[in-house]
């Protein structure tokens, strides 16, 4: 009887060790894979946070071109500075159709469309220096609180 | 004892605030309707309202109470008008008009302004991008 015990436990803890290695291969499998899937999630992110940086970098680049071409920030566009102005603005929206649809974001594309519309305005003589640096100044904010939101959303996720 | 007057202007800094800002609201309404109704056209609109018009022609006629615009659009040689609520809408410190499922900043331009061909009273109402599309209109008016 008590041979038949002995057997008994030798038997399980033959059959349970296999058990529990599969059961440890299978759990640090499964670790493995969700660390990796976590990882090329966040590093998908990153990228897009670096392709987002550098879009408005451009976008700031390109606003800051149109802003600095009336000389001494004359209230009111001069004949002398039409032909860089319109250049600069071509610049950007350049910028508007190539760069921004990569980087989708609503609230920067409405910011955007409104500097464009208003260096329209300002070209023609209907909108003053100051409005147009005031729709810039929004425009950079839109640019900087999307960055904000899409590192927020990352540290959030992690 | 000396926190009273803090207090008190505390109190009543949302009051002015809601105040200011219903006062922005009501100077674009007024610009528009002239405290009742005021009548616009498209620059460069030549026809009288009841005459014969060109396919450019257009009159917007602005009511305070109730809050409404009559376009009178031209169609085969003719006006043809309808009437549209308006509202006004404040966001971001902005403050506009909105219409016919659009909304409006408005502003109110220089005569020396090249498209106003030289009409004093001369007013821009540019569309507020809406996020579905990228084109916004722009409306010259004077009366």
């Amino acid at each position: 009887m008590e041979q038949t015990t002995k057997e008994r436990i030798d038997y399980m803890s033959k059959a349970v060790g296999p058990v529990l290695t599969v059961l440890g291969i299978s759990v640090g499998a499964w670790q493995f894979t969700s660390q990796m899937s976590h990882e090329s999630k966040m590093e998908f992110r990153r990228s897009m946070y670096n392709k987002k940086l550098e879009a408005y970098e451009q976008v700031g680049k390109a606003v800051g071109d149109i802003l600095i071409v009336p000389h001494d920030e004359r209230l009111w566009i001069s004949a002398d500075d039409t032909l860089a102005f319109d250049s600069c603005l071509e610049a950007f929206r350049t910028c508007y159709w190539g760069v921004l649809p990569l980087v989708e974001d609503k609230s920067v594309e409405a910011a955007m469309i409104q500097f464009k519309d208003m260096a329209r305005f300002y070209r023609r003589g209907e909108n003053d220096y100051q409005d147009l640096a005031r729709e810039g100044m929004a425009l950079m904010n839109a640019c900087n609180h999307s960055l904000e939101e899409h590192w927020s959303k990352q540290a959030k996720d992690q | 004892m000396c926190s009273y007057p803090l207090l008190l202007s505390l109190s009543l800094l949302p009051a002015g605030l809601f105040a200011q800002a219903d006062a922005a609201q009501k100077t674009v309404l007024d610009q528009l309707t002239g405290g009742t109704t005021r009548q616009w056209s498209i620059v460069g609109t030549k026809a009288a309202p009841d005459a014969a018009c060109g396919t450019t022609d257009r009159y917007y006629t602005f009511q305070r109470s109730p809050a409404q615009v009559v376009v009178q659009e031209c169609s085969g040689g003719k006006f043809a008008s309808r009437t549209l609520p308006l509202t006004s809408w404040t966001t971001n410190g902005k403050s506009g008009i909105a219409f016919g499922g659009s909304s409006y900043e408005v502003k109110e331009l220089h005569a020396g302004a090249p498209v106003c061909k030289g009409n004093a009273n001369c007013i821009r109402l540019a569309s507020v991008p809406d996020g579905k599309t990228d084109a916004t209109t722009t409306i010259y008016l004077t009366r």
